[in-house]
């Protein structure tokens, strides 16, 4: 395995050009997002790339008032945990006008630049 | 393989604590409130103790990097409690930095290396203001995954909150009643950071904004307990306090040298989870709790129901109800009910964080593992003082790292 590969600047890269880039294990095919070296499951460490459609439903989310120093400009902002269509969950910030959407909501990958890099969000769809 | 026992048997035989507070520790760093509770720790060893008795010294301190700028900190501890040249370590696991420190001593005693081991921790987290203490516990969940997209530490427990609700039909209320009973509890603690009930401090914030509120839910519920990552509003967080606490452990065949009463460790736990709370299918329980109770109720030969008295961590409210069902003191769904029906109050089935919790006692990070040590040493003893549990037999200490990618766990027995 190169070592450029299922890394954060992998992932990060991946963000800027709009993409969700994780990894699959090819012993046992286990999707991996953000990807990984080792699979959590079996131990492989083989992968390839794969690419996740950005296509999911909420599973938590909540409000956030008491920001990061980095979020304050935003402030509130929604933040959840997405549960793919693909079967894996991922963090982000969720569009909602700073108000909680519903656990369940179908939601779809959106990608925030700024200045320095890409922050991964959804929105509801 | 867990071996079922450990080689060589620990007790404790001391222990002391500094108040947790956000004001009253201000002129002093990290390594003078150590010191304290240090200190205090070996003053409460029965047949008397100096620190430089102790062969070395496990320290949970999770960031005196951003805290204090200052790094080394396991050299400077030793040094300022005097004990050099003896070892010291600092263990690192976010908010389960001392609990890692206390099993780590007690690993290091039962390998025969040393006899008598001081653990502890310290957080001196007042130095910073509250967005800047804000990123730095931040800094304990998954940065590039988590926080690079807006998670605070608040939040990430706001999402369990939001999913366990969802599961299980749940609503704030029950959360509400959390952080009315520790504070109930924290009011007779006197090293509680709140040592007053949510009616004391209702009635001392409405007198400023010439409010008045009937009982704590109309407090609860008001412009005064403000949202901080919803649902978890000011009240279902632990405070932002300084503190450290210390524990003095001896192996069993020297513990009697200096007291006819320790406490004994009859089980320890430790497990890891997912760093990224997305990456686990159900966020509604901690499975790292399960594993790290279950091999200490394994090693001490008990069961959840023979609990009498557990500290747990309870960093947001949210947490206490998840933990009293993961250590399996309640069926998954029912630990907000429970505590509801009074069934983890100070004369309950078990009496859950009888000195007050981290809510109310407050949790100056690296220090919390050791101080919930304090209060079971207290308990087992019988020197708690006004929030002693009857007829303590058995208790349990319970310190989650962040989300709950890191949790230790110790049994103790009179
Ligand atoms: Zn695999």
């Amino acid at each position: 395995m190169k070592m450029t590969e299922h890394t954060v600047k992998s992932f990060m890269e991946g963000l800027a050009n709009e993409t969700l880039k994780g990894s699959k294990c090819t012993n046992c095919s286990k999707l991996m997002l953000p990807p990984r070296p080792i699979c959590p499951s079996c131990g492989g460490k083989e992968m390839e790339s794969h690419e996740f459609n950005g296509e999911g439903t909420v599973k938590a989310c909540s409000v956030i008032h008491i920001a990061l120093t980095r979020f304050q400009d935003m402030r509130p902002h929604c933040v959840g945990i997405v549960w793919l269509k693909e079967g894996v969950g991922v963090s982000g910030l969720i569009l909602s006008d700073g108000k909680e959407v519903e656990v369940g909501s179908k939601v779809e990958a959106v990608f925030l630049k700024e200045e320095d890099r890409t922050v991964l969000a959804f929105k509801p769809v | 393989m867990i071996a079922l026992s450990l080689h060589r048997k620990v007790s404790v035989i001391g222990a002391g604590m500094t108040r947790f507070h956000h004001k009253l520790h201000l002129e002093k760093q990290g390594r003078e409130l150590f010191t304290e509770a240090a200190l205090e720790a070996a003053e409460s060893v029965d047949n008397g103790f100096t620190l430089k008795e102790a062969d070395a010294l496990y320290l949970g301190y999770f960031s005196s990097d951003m805290f204090e700028g200052q790094a080394h900190i396991s050299a400077l501890m030793a040094d300022w409690i005097g004990i050099n040249p003896k070892p010291a370590v600092r263990v690192e696991g976010a908010c389960a930095s001392s609990g890692m420190a206390v099993n780590m001593g007690v690993l290091a005693i039962a390998s025969g290396l040393y006899d008598v081991v001081v653990v502890g921790g310290v957080e001196k987290m007042r130095t910073l203001d509250t967005s800047k203490v804000t990123d730095t516990l931040a800094m304990a969940a998954d940065v590039s995954y988590e926080v690079a997209m807006g998670f605070t530490f608040p939040g990430l427990y706001a999402a369990i909150a939001s999913a366990y609700f969802n599961k299980y039909g749940s609503t704030w209320e029950q959360l509400a009643n959390i952080s009315i009973k520790n504070h109930e509890n924290g009011a007779l603690n006197k090293k509680a950071h709140y040592q007053e009930t949510i009616m004391d401090i209702a009635k001392k914030l409405g007198e400023r904004k010439q409010m008045s509120f009937s009982d704590e839910m109309e407090f609860l519920n008001s412009a005064l307990n403000p949202m901080v990552a919803s649902p978890l509003r000011l009240f279902d967080c632990c405070p932002i306090s300084d503190g450290a606490a210390a524990v003095i452990l001896a192996a069993d065949d020297v513990a009697k040298k200096y007291t006819d009463t320790p406490v004994k460790i009859v089980g320890i736990g430790q497990a890891s989870d997912t760093m990224a709370l997305h990456d686990r299918e159900d966020i509604t329980a901690l499975m790292a709790s399960r594993v790290a109770s279950r091999n200490a109720y394994d090693m001490a030969g008990i069961k959840a129901k023979d609990v009498s008295v557990a500290c747990v961590h309870d960093c947001f409210t949210i947490a206490e109800i998840v933990a009293t069902e993961d250590l399996g003191f309640f069926p998954k769904g029912q630990g907000g009910k429970a505590a509801m029906e009074g069934r983890t109050g100070l004369d309950g089935d078990v009496a859950v964080n009888a000195d007050g919790g981290l809510k109310a006692k407050g949790h100056p990070v690296g220090a919390t593992g050791a101080a919930m040590v304090y209060d079971i040493f207290k308990q087992l003893r019988g020197e708690a003082g006004d929030h002693q549990v009857a007829d303590a037999e058995v208790g349990i200490a319970h310190n989650v790292g962040a989300a709950g990618a890191t949790v230790t766990m110790q049994v103790y027995r009179r």
